[in-house]
Formats: structure tokens, sequence, C-alpha cells
């Protein structure tokens, strides 16, 4: 049934979302409201508001304003803030002016001094000839699928509002995440799993579950957080398992269960929240076994996992890919705990260190979607909070007279991220920092214009995606955000 | 009719909403009045009317019934029948107290056939002492309760609690019992400080100020917008937050009255020294004292601190690059007026904004400045090297022949120039006075009176780095500590409280939102639009006592209004303004706009009394209906009533719902017969094991992680106002009824009530689980599928064996000193065995114990023990595989030191463990029954690791134990076929809805 329901609905002509958040075959079959019976007849005139209609089964899949080019999405989150003149923006001027001090300055969080050319060389590769540091032989390989933004920027040099303004749209204040925007809008194509994953191995990066928060839109669509490191499925899911029953002794209770509320339904039979429970129990038995399927990774071919790489980062992205294949809308993939990216000193080393666990596998995934048909309609995105800057830090080791202490400080001025498949333009770079990397400054890409060429990419006007919420329409680009047509295929 | 009335009126108000939306060019809001005509008249500012009761056809009703009758028989309907008799208390009871009735209340009830008897059922209702638990609860969604703050350090994982917000909690609980005019009630949570002669246990009101969301990344004005968001939306219906950067775009909100409101709220503070609240007790010496001492420890630890860095903070802006970067901020920002635009430049420059202005001063005359005076007067974009030439030449001769000296190398840009100054000045910073004049005259500009780097000790916190702040913040972590590690000592209960600022601050708009931004200056004052012709500024203080008299003035018309609508959406599910928090143009409308001014009338003209109004409400028929929705027949002619008013806005029925999170948990600590009633108090976890027994209003709530169980059924954020409870069905709630052992445990518990217990044979098992549970006893079908699946169940093999469950038993888990010390861990939570039930508490430091490894941390000479205890006499060998967490881009991470011992043997193995896997095999040994060997790990750093550790009998039954698979949640047992069965009636619809 439920089966039918995704596929139904999925193919409704694309309408605009708030007019019909919910659809009369998802109320009717995943069921409807938790006050009294609904006009079915009625829906389409309503507007489903925080603070007027609570809800049941919000996850039920929607269409969004338009045709989509991308189904799901994967954010490569690369926490900490990599140095964009060391990994996607070359800058030869900054090897004239290593060790001397640059002609220009912006403001960085810390004291900084001179210019600091890469460690690493850059290369052109493949047919676009888009250039990529050496830091990144596997992902280079796949340049010509990569649209590379470099003229990124962003408000402030500091990890917490920055990793809010990229994940919710605001530097402070509680804002609903990207990923919970997309599951309001979009719902989920697998009931047996959450909609928005968040990966994270040991635990949580600056800000926690701020960043994955459904701020004042209903909880369900907040990111379920899972502990990458662990591999047993209890830990990553809570109540995933039962200590206490087997499984044939739990689908007796099951039985029992439905045959009691059955009885119960009886007399209220027009009451769709009765229904919702009774197939809540079935979903909820399910689950138990696709979630444990979907992460468990040893479940997939050796060549596989040998591709992505026996690395914490390979079976991350491994089990993204699993979930992401299962219905999964949005999959939030963070490097490490805290802020692993954050180089204020011993960059040579720690960038290195970075850069290697994680690009064999970002390789792989790409290929991997690609064999698979899924890069097509899977958004990728490789990014951080900020960049880093083209100057030298001067505080702790860095500053010294050993370069290989020396690290560089956040820069919210110019940065880059890069995207792949899902509808955007392949083997194209767009905007550029000045001479030295500092700043955007062709064709600036602020992280809310992000945001919106992001909505439009799984079929969404950023304007129109709303939620009413204290008195206000809400949107995740709040009063800002220009599409950009150009990253658009 | 109607209800093409609705929608026609509907259709009017929404082209009205889109005229002024789309007649407003954008940015033209600022400055224009933005109270116009159809605001004055928009219905929720018109003074509350007393509208006639209606004459309806269906006899003698109450008031409220003749409201909603008129408006049903007018579409042809009418009420259902009254709910029966067991529906009917269950409703009231979970409405008013959120517990199930008793079965002997049910029974009482349902054998009392005299005609007060649903009347005597609400008296006792609301007078039990947990009408507060349950519609506190409903304010504190309101008041964004939470024990904690926020995140103060996100790296360590580090919360700020309060220590007592609690004791908000219970003020709340107990004034709700007490049935405190809600008038008072508001004026007690704005203002208990400011009102005369008022009791010190009422300071405890202003946890409703004082209980914002905190911690990093929160600002001053974001607190400060929590405030106005929660006061105008929580107590007016306003939106008043939507005026923070510009005028409301819809409601009569000009952006000038938020900043009234904001200019009170931010003249109020949090005292340094939380009040006590039983100032008759004597006090509370001994923690009071340990504080004191504990700051004036701090404060001479800090005052020493800033005198020894003051001399190398004065040397460091002293140095070329320094006096350089200052002096070319002072040049670029030549142009700049206002001392509000060159903060601002200072901050995007990262320059001290005190020295800037300083050195602005100190280079205005002189002639070691006339070269620079000269060089900054070259017009942009002209700057190089002959125009630098012409300018140095044209005041060589004023200016120190030093200078000149250092300026034939001709600057290119002013950049240079100021590298010169720089290096000159700094290569004359010298200790003493020289004795050429030239030379002094450039020492004197560092060193002397008034000199832009002599700065006084003052001035110290102005030029501080960021870094001297994070050392003070070091010295002071303690202190923010303790008060909190007092309260949960049990120190006596102090008011989470608010004071107005010693001395006043003057309120301007901060335009667009911007806190460096300064616009108009603005008085504290009350919204305009809600003051009437003539509005005063407050002069009380911060004013918010007379703000909080404007709130609850009987004339003002939306306070009384918005709280019998929240009252009334709590009873049947939705208001009649369904957007409880706006009450705006862009709100609903109210669907009986004549019954929402008769209650709130009634309301103001009884003493705001909130257990009348309920009273009045659950006395209605509209309140005693069946939820039930079959056709009605009204004089001959069949209605389908869901086809004429599907939303049910006309109340034809009652609304089913289900339970809340809170009413869930405690019906199942009920249910197990473990509640425990008690009131008020610290805190405690609702999640972790051993479980918190007692109402769930008294859980801990943690902002920053609230707990999964919470989160799937919809419990409020914590983080900021909340109107009402979504009320969703998620597949992870019935995983939770499924598997969560705290259900799983209250189903086991209820087997052992006496009247289970009593029970002979499984019809009557069944029937007096029935009666315990649901008030009646089973259908007999209901009957025949319990016996069924009892019979059935009997057969099953159990998830786990006797022999498992023992092996789990050899294990415990807890610290010591390393020295053979063990002292168990006494809660189980996420997983975990920990010291501390609520993960993130900032008293203890964070380590724990789990299945396949834990978290060490910085505790000199402690140990973390993973204990193994011989459960017989036998020979058995070791495997152990030990490993550190791999870390990303950590550096000196490796080691730590880890060690097998056995009483009283000693150590078997020592080694330091490293991130790369440390195995280790120890071939035999031979153990008594009762003797332990202890898995240690050092607390020498934060550090996670891997630990698995497998221990085989080598004779007899060759018993295997293995750390990870062996590990469980404590409350794990067997179950039987009848607790299978309790676990069922307890997921099923029947206890989760209320009809």
């Amino acid at each position: 049934m439920m089966k039918r329901m995704i596929d139904d609905s999925m193919t409704t002509p694309p309408a605009d979302l708030p007019d019909r958040h919910y659809s009369r075959r998802d109320l009717l079959q995943a069921c409807g409201m938790g006050l009294g019976a609904l006009a079915f007849q009625t829906l389409g005139s309503q507007n489903v508001t925080a603070e007027k209609v609570p809800y049941v089964n919000p996850l039920a899949p929607r269409v969004p304003h338009f045709a989509p080019r991308a189904k799901r999405v994967i954010h490569l989150f690369m926490n900490g803030g990599p140095s964009q003149v060391d990994t996607f923006d070359p800058k030869p001027m900054l090897d004239r002016y290593d060790g001397k001090p640059l002609p220009i300055h912006f403001k960085t969080e810390r004291k900084t001094g001179v210019g600091f050319a890469s460690p690493w060389k850059f290369a052109k590769h493949g047919q676009s000839g888009i250039e990529v540091s050496e830091l990144y032989p596997h992902v280079a390989q796949h340049v010509d699928e990569l649209c590379v933004v470099r003229s990124m920027h962003t408000e402030l040099p500091n990890h917490e509002p920055s990793l809010l303004m990229m994940n919710c749209g605001d530097l402070r204040q509680i804002r609903p995440s990207l990923g919970s925007w997309l599951t309001y809008g979009l719902g989920t194509v697998n009931q047996n799993l959450p909609g928005f994953v968040v990966l994270c191995p040991s635990g949580y990066p600056v800000s926690g579950t701020q960043n994955w928060t459904a701020g004042f839109l209903p909880s369900v669509y907040q990111g379920t957080y899972i502990d990458t490191k662990e591999t047993e499925i209890e830990r990553l899911i809570e109540h995933i398992n039962s200590t206490h029953s087997s499984r044939p002794q739990q689908r007796k209770q099951l039985d029992l269960l439905a045959r009691l509320n059955r009885r119960f339904q009886q007399t209220r039979a027009e009451d769709p929240v009765i229904e919702a429970q009774i197939q809540s129990y079935e979903l909820a038995f399910r689950m138990q076994a696709e979630a444990t399927d979907a992460f468990d990774v040893s479940r997939e071919p050796e060549s596989i996992r040998q591709m992505y790489g026996e690395t914490l980062y390979g079976r991350e992205l491994l089990m993204a890919r699993r979930l992401l294949e299962r219905g999964v809308r949005f999959v939030q993939v963070w490097q490490g705990k805290d802020q692993p990216w954050d180089s204020h000193e011993y960059l040579a080393t720690s960038h290195k260190q970075l850069a290697q666990a994680t690009d064999k596998a970002i390789a792989a995934l790409l290929t991997d979607l690609r064999q698979r048909g899924m890069l097509d309609d899977t958004l990728v995105i490789w990014g951080g909070e900020f960049g880093r800057t083209p100057v030298v830090e001067l505080t702790g080791a860095s500053g010294g007279s050993d370069k290989a202490d020396w690290g560089r400080d956040h820069n919210n001025h110019g940065f880059t991220i890069w995207m792949a498949g899902g509808g955007v333009r392949s083997g194209y770079v767009h905007g550029a920092t000045d001479e030295f990397g500092f700043a955007a400054l062709e064709k600036p890409v602020h992280v809310h214009d992000l945001h919106a060429t992001i909505l439009h990419l799984l079929g969404f006007d950023h304007e129109r995606l709303t939620y009413r919420y204290a008195g206000r329409d809400f949107r995740l680009t709040d009063v800002h955000g220009m599409l950009v047509n150009e990253l658009l295929a | 009719m109607t209800r093409n009335r609705i929608t026609l009126s509907m259709l009017l108000v929404s082209l009205l909403i889109l005229s002024f939306v789309s007649l407003e060019p954008a940015g033209a809001e600022q400055g224009r009045d933005p109270l116009r005509p159809e605001h004055r008249s928009f219905w929720s500012f018109q003074p509350i009317a007393d509208p006639p009761v209606p004459q309806v056809r269906t006899g003698t009703v109450t008031p409220i019934d003749a409201f909603l009758l008129a408006r049903l028989e007018a579409e042809g309907l009418t009420y259902r029948d009254e709910a029966d008799r067991r529906t009917l208390l269950r409703r009231a009871s979970y409405d008013l107290i959120g517990l199930p009735p008793t079965p002997a209340e049910m029974a009482d009830f349902l054998a009392d056939r005299s005609t007060g008897a649903y009347e005597k059922v609400l008296d006792r209702l609301l007078a039990s002492p947990h009408y507060g638990e349950k519609w506190g609860r409903h304010w504190l969604d309101l008041a964004r309760y939470s024990d904690t703050v926020g995140m103060v350090d996100a790296g360590r994982n580090l919360q700020a609690w309060f220590p007592y917000a609690y004791t908000y909690r219970d003020w709340v609980v107990r004034a709700l019992n007490e049935d405190l005019p809600y008038d008072r009630f508001i004026e007690q949570q704005l203002a208990a400080d400011r009102v005369p002669g008022n009791e010190s246990r009422n300071l405890a009101a202003l946890g409703f100020l004082s209980l914002s969301r905190g911690g990093l990344g929160v600002t001053r004005e974001e607190k400060l917008d929590d405030k106005i968001d929660l006061v105008s939306r929580g107590l007016l219906g306003l939106t008043v937050s939507c005026a923070r950067c510009h005028n409301h775009k819809f409601d009569p909100i000009p952006t000038q009255d938020y900043y009234s409101l904001f200019t009170v709220f931010a003249n109020t503070r949090e005292p340094e020294e939380l009040p006590l609240l039983d100032t008759k007790g004597g006090g509370d010496d001994r923690h009071a004292k340990v504080l004191a001492d504990e700051r004036r420890r701090v404060a001479e630890e800090v005052a020493k601190l800033r005198e020894a860095r003051f001399p190398a903070l004065k040397a460091l802006y002293r140095t070329a690059p320094e006096i350089a970067r200052l002096l070319l901020g002072v040049g670029e920002s030549s142009e700049l007026k206002t001392e509000a635009e060159r903060q601002k430049f200072a901050r995007e420059k990262d320059l001290n904004a005190f020295l800037l202005e300083r050195w602005r001063g100190a280079i205005k005359d002189g002639p070691v400045w006339a070269i620079w005076r000269g060089l900054a007067a070259i017009p942009d974009g002209k700057f190089d090297a002959t125009s630098a030439a012409a300018a140095i030449s044209a005041v060589a001769r004023s200016s120190n022949p030093r200078v000149v000296e250092a300026f034939e190398t001709r600057p290119a840009t002013l950049r240079e120039a100021a590298d010169i100054y720089g290096r000159l000045l700094a290569a004359a910073d010298k200790p003493d006075p020289c004795a050429d004049p030239e030379e002094e005259s450039l020492r004197q500009v560092l060193h002397g009176d008034g000199a832009p780097t002599n700065v006084e000790f003052k001035d110290y916190e102005k030029i501080m780095l960021s870094t001297d702040r994070q050392n003070e913040g070091g010295k002071r972590r303690r202190l923010e500590t303790m008060p909190l590690e007092h309260a949960y000592e049990g120190a006596p209960p102090r008011a989470q409280s608010i004071e107005d600022l010693p001395e006043l601050q003057p309120g301007h708009v901060l335009v667009r939102g911007n806190p460096n931004n300064r616009g108009e200056e603005v008085k504290p004052q009350f919204l305009r639009i809600l003051s009437g012709d003539v509005r005063q500024p407050f002069t009380d203080g911060s004013g918010r006592l007379e703000l909080a008299r404007a709130i609850i003035d009987p004339k003002n018309p939306l306070t009384a209004r918005v709280i019998v609508n929240r009252v009334w959406q709590y009873h049947f599910g939705a208001g009649i303004v369904r957007t409880p928090s706006d009450f705006g143009t862009r709100g609903d409308r109210p669907t009986h706009p004549e019954l929402l001014d008769h209650l709130a009338r009634r309301f103001i003209d009884g003493g705001w009394s909130l257990k009348s109004l309920h009273r009045q409400i659950m006395l209605t028929r509209a309140y005693r209906q069946s939820s039930s929705p079959t056709a009605v027949r009204v004089e001959g002619k069949v209605r389908d009533a869901v086809l004429v008013d599907p939303e049910n806005r006309l109340l034809w029925k009652m609304n089913r719902r289900r339970l809340d999170y809170e009413e869930l948990r405690d019906s199942l600590l009920v249910a197990g017969g473990n509640l425990d009633r008690r009131p008020g108090g610290l805190p405690e976890s609702a999640i972790a094991w051993p479980f918190g027994l007692r109402r769930t209003i008294y859980a801990f709530i943690d902002r920053a992680l609230v707990p999964n169980d919470f989160r799937v059924f919809d419990f409020a954020s914590p983080d900021s106002h909340s109107p009402q409870r979504y009320l969703t069905t998620v597949p992870q709630q019935a995983l939770l009824m499924m598997n969560s052992p705290f259900v799983i445990n209250q189903a086991q518990a209820l087997l052992t009530r006496p009247e289970f217990v009593a029970a002979r044979g499984s019809r009557r098992r069944v029937e007096s689980l029935y009666r315990l549970l649901f008030g009646r006893l089973p259908l007999r079908e209901e009957l025949a599928a319990a016996l069924e699946y009892i019979q059935d169940e009997m057969n099953d093999a159990p998830l786990l064996t006797t022999a498992e469950e023992e092996r789990a038993r050899s294990w415990s888990f807890g610290t010591g000193d390393g020295q053979g010390k063990f002292s168990a861990y006494g809660h189980f939570t996420s997983g975990a065995w920990r010291s501390s039930p609520m993960p993130g508490d900032p008293r203890t430091p964070t380590h724990f114990l789990a299945a396949q490894g834990g978290l060490a941390s910085d505790e000199k000479g402690r140990v973390q023990i993973r204990r193994w205890t011989a459960p017989a006499d036998a020979r058995i060998n070791i495997q152990s595989f030990f490993e550190q967490r791999f870390d990303n881009g950590c550096r000196k991470c490796d080691g730590l030191p880890a060690r097998i011992s056995m009483s009283p043997a000693g150590d078997l193995a020592v080694w330091t463990g490293k991130s790369t896997p440390t195995e280790t095999r120890i071939e035999e040994v031979t153990v008594k029954r009762g003797q332990t060997i202890d898995f240690i790990v050092e607390m020498a750093r934060v550090q996670e690791f891997k630990w698995r550790i497998i221990i085989r009998e080598l004779d007899g039954a060759r018993q295997e134990w293995d750390s990870v698979r062996d590990f469980r949640h404590p409350a794990t047992s067997r179950l039987n076929a009848w607790e299978r069965y309790a676990q069922v009636l307890l997921a099923s619809a029947e206890f989760m809805m209320i009809d």
C-alpha cells in the first residue's frame, strides 16, 4: 500500500506547494489530521500553517513547484573550513608574495601576517581543464562533472554563525536547516527510513544539532543524527532493536495489537489517526529490518568497498549512498566532529591528512552514483562553512620561522565550493576571487544565492517555499537570495 | 448560508490584505504611519463587547452553548449526544490533571447517579494538586521553559545550566493551583521585583523573562528579541518581533514600538547573586560563604593577572607593525565623521577602536606629524613617489628632522608611509628619556602624558586581546559552575530573577535591526495601537511594572481574549481563533467572535479566574458531547455534518486527540503503579536508568539535547515560544512503544499490581487489566483475542536465554582510584554507563563506558573500570583488543594508558593505547568464584577508545563472555507471555487516544 501511494503521488503534476501540501490521496492513505475529520474536498484551498493545524504523516511524499532536476542531495560538509587556495582556487600571484605583505587585507578572526603560498601544486585536468591541487588526485579525475564556484562569500569569520548560515540561512537565530526545508517540501519516498539523515563520526560538529534543526517546522523534519563510528544499529537509531522480544514474538504482538486497534476503529472509522497508528506499527516493524540493512555497509560487494576504501570516511560515504538509494531525501556527511578542517597551524600536514582521508572516497562516490544512473538526479555538494586566508595566521605555532608550522585563519570573504550531478552545469568554473584568493570578486555568490539555487534544482522557487510562523511566512533565504542561473545545466 | 458567509468574509479579508500588500512599495514603510484606519477598526483591537446571549431552539442551555448552537442551528446541525460517562470522566481527567482516572474514581462516577455527579468530578479535579502540573506545562510551552541555557563551549561539549529554573516551574504550578488571578499571574512574571509589598517567593515568577536561550552565538539583541516575542505573542497574540528591522508589514506595529519594548528589557539584567526565595529561613550561610570566598579569590587573581599583563600589552601596541596599522587606519578613516562609523570601520579592519581614536587625536599637531598630515592630505588615487616627495618637501622645515631623515626614501603609498613611521617610532621606544631632544620628542609620542600608547590601567579592558579575555574566562569558569553545583546539592531555592539597571540607558531604534546602527531615540512605553490617545512613557525603573499593568488593563482588548482562547484550545483541540499567538491581520478570524467576547468579558468581570473558566467550558454540552461523527437528524432531516463543516469549526462533535508526551509517559507510570506524585523541586532525567518515576513536568529539559523520546512525540521546542503542540503519528513513536526499556518496565510492573496478582485464571487476569487500564471489562472478542494470544505465546522461545542473562550480569561498570577501589556508575543513558543521568552535565566530567568502548576524561588519578566478576571457580583465557578512536587532524593524541588487573594478584597486562589496535592475550588464569578482573583505562585526557574483551572458560561448559555482545541496557530482562500482552495493551490506540 505504501509503495502504491508513493508512485501515485509522485506522478501528480507539479503544483504550487502551499496549495498542495497534501494530495487527497496522501491524506486518505497516509492518514489525515489530528483534529477531527478533515474534508478532503476542501484541502485544495487550505494552507497548512504552524499555528493552525497539527497533522499526521507529515512525511508523505509531495511534489515541488516545478519539475525538479535533482531528487535527492548529498552534502559533503568539510567542517572547519578548507582552504580554497590549496584545493580548487589556484593563485600564482600568491607564490610571488610568499612571505611578503599583501597589498590587500580583509578582517580576519585572528591576527594574520604575510602571504602564504600554497604548499601544493595545481594542474589542469579533464577536457574542461579546470585546475585542481595535488591534494585531490582522485577527485581531479572527475573534474569534468564538477561545477566549481570560486566566488562564494558569507558574513562572518567565525565557525558558529557561518555554520548556521550555510545550513540554516541565518547567522544566529534558530531557523530550519536546508535539509529540514527539503524534507518539509518533498516528504520522503521511503517511509521506513528517516527523510533527512546526518552522518558524523564520534560526535557532533561545532554548533551540534542546530546545524540540522527543524527550527519552527515540526520536529519530524529535523535531521536524524547518526554517529558513523558506531557499528551497532541501536546506537544509530534509538529503539530500533528489540532487546526483549524475538522477531516472531514481536510479529505476534503486532498482530494482536492490530486486531485490538481494528476493533477500536470500528466505532471511529472516520478518524484517520487510528489508521495512521495501525500503519505506524507496521512501518516500525519493517523499519527495524530495513534500517539495519541500510546502515550495514558490509552487505556491499567487496569491489565497491575497495573502491570507497576501508576508511572511516569511505564507510561513511558508502552508508550515505545506501541511504540515498533507498529514498532518503537529504544526507549530510560531516568529515568529523568539532572542526577537522580548522588548520590554524600545521596546514601543510593537516590539510594533507584531511584531503587524503576523503579524496578517494569522494571520487568513488561520484563513480558509483554515475554507474548506478543516480548522478543525474542526485545533487552532490562539497564545501565548508567558509574558506581560509591566503595570508599566514600569527597565533600559536603558526607564523614562526618553520613554514611547516604555518596555518591559515578563517576567511568569509571568499571561498570555494563545488557541486556535481543533479542538474548543475558540469566542467564549469563560476566566479573568481581576487588575485590572492582573499575575497570574491567576480560574480560573487552569497550563501543565500547558493540556497536559492539548490532549492531550484530540487524544484522549488525559494521565495515560495514558505512556512507561516509567528505571524510571518518564513523561507530558507529569508528576504535574500538570487537564483544563479549560470550554475544550471 | 453561514458557511458561505465565512467564505465570503474570508475572501474580503484576504483581498484587503492583498490590496495593502500590493500597494506598498518595497522600502517605503520607513517613516510612514503604520496605523491606518483599517487597523483601528480591525476586530481584535476593538473593545471587548458583552454580546447578548442568542436564543436557540434547543431548550435551556449554558450561554456558551447558546452561542455555539446558534451557529449550528443556522447550518441545520446540532450537537452529538452526550458522551458515555466513562469517556467523559477520562476526558475531563486528562484535560484537567493530565492523568487517567483511577479504577476507584471510575467506579464511583459510574455509580453516582445524582444530578451533580459530573460537577463534583470537576470540583475534585480542579482542587487536585495535579491540576497545576497539567496546566503549568501548557504555560511552560508558551514560556519556552528549559533547565539549560545552551552550549557555551562546543569543543568541550560544555553546556551552561540555569541553577534554579525549577523554582520558576514550581511557582507556575503553585500559582495555577491557587488560582492566582490571571492578571496577577502576568504582573508577577513581568515585574515581581517591582510589585509593592510582594512576597519574596514570588520573585521566582521572573523566570518567565530570564530563561531565554543563551550561550554560544546568542547575542544580547537576540535575548531581548526573545523576551519581546514571548511577551507580545504569548500575552497579546501580536507578532511584535516582525517589527525588529522595519515597521510590521501587516499589523499596526511601527518599528519604534518594537524598540520601546526593547528599551524596557534592555534596562534589566540578571543579578550577580540570585535572591533567596524564602528570606525567613535565615538564608544559606554555607553555600553563600563558599561562593563569596570564591568570588573574592577570582577577583584578586584577575587583578594580579592584569597587573602582570599590562606592561606587555602596552608594549605590543608600541611595536612597528601595530603603530603602522593604526596610523594607516587613521588615514583611511579620516573621511568618517561619526564615532559609530569609525567603530564600524575598526571592526571591519580588525583595529582597536579605542586606540584608533587616540591616534587620531595625537597626529593632529606637532612637528613629528607634519609629514604625515601632508601625505594624508594627498587625494585618493594621486599618491605616488612624486606627489609624496612634493608633500614632504613642503613641510620639511617645520618637521622633526628625524622624521625628515626617515622619509628620504619616498613612500609610494600611504601604507608605506605608515610603515616608515612605525619603524621610526618603534626604534625610539626606550625606557628612559633620551638626551637628544629630537629623539626624545619621538619617544614622547609613545610615552608622553596622554600619548596614544600610554594607556592608563583603568582602560585595560579597552585594549585587552581576545586571548586575554579567554584567560580571564578560564579563571572565572569555576565561579560560573559553583551556583549550579550548590543548587543541585540542594542549596535553598533562589529566584532566577532579573533586576533593573541601576543607571537607566536611553533607547534607540536600531536601524534595520543592526545593533551598530543607532537611529532615533525611543521611550520605554507600551504599543501605540493599544494605548489609546494619550501614551505616557514608563517612568518606574525599566518600566516593567507599567508594561505589565498596560497588558492586564481590563480595557486592553487582547490579553483576556488571548488567554480564554488558549484555554479553549487546550480543551477542544482548536481555538476559537485558530492562530492562538497571532490575533493580527495575518491570523485567523474567530469562528465565534461573540462567544470569544462573552468568555473574555466574563473572565475579566469574574476576577480573571482560570478555574472558573474551565468550569464554565467543561459544563457545556459542547464539551460533554461524543466525539463520534455519525450523521444526525435535525427536525426530520438527516444532515451529514462532515460534509457541512469538515473541520468541525462549529463544534458539532468533540475532537478526539492523542495523548501528548507528558500524558503518555505519566500514564505509563500510572499503569505500572509507579508514579511518584511528589510535587516540585530539582528536575530529574526522564530517560536515564534508574528510571525517574516523577511526573514528566519535573523532567530535566535540556534545550540543546531534547531526548529522542520527547522529540518523536512532538514535545514543545524549548528554544522559543510554542503556541500549540503538533500531534503527529510517526513510526518512531511505534518503535518507542515496542522497544523502549521504560515502556517494557511499566508493562512488567503492571503485572505486579495487586488487582492483577489477586485475579485467578486467565480470564479474570485479562479482566483485571482492562479494568486497570480502560475502566471497563473486555468485550467477548477482546477476551478471545487475549486468551488465544497468551496460549500461543507460551510456546515461543524467549529472545534471551538464562545463560545470556547471567553472562550480562558478570560485567559491571564504574570508576576507581586505580588502587583497587571501585565505584559503580549510577546511571545508564544513551547506550552508556555514566556518572550523571544528564549527558553534558557541566558539574561532572563527561566520561562513560558503552558496548564497544568508552570515553575517558581528564581526571588525574582516576581510572575507568569495566569489571568482570567470575560467577564460579574457573580456568580462563583473555583476549583484548584496544584502540583509540581515529581523530581527524589530531596530533599528539596517542597514548592512553590501559591495563588488565586481577584481584588480588595485580596487573596481568599493561600498555599504552594507540590509534593502532593493541591486541593482548592472557593465556591462562585461574579464578575463584567472586574474584574480579578489571579492565582499566587511566583518565589521562578526554579520549574515546574502543575495547573488546573476550573471556573464555577453558573447561566445563566452555562459556564465552564477550564485552560487546553481553552489553545490555540494565533494565533488560526476559518477558513472559503476559508481560508481552500487557505491553500490547499499553501500545493500543485505546490507551493512546482520548475520545
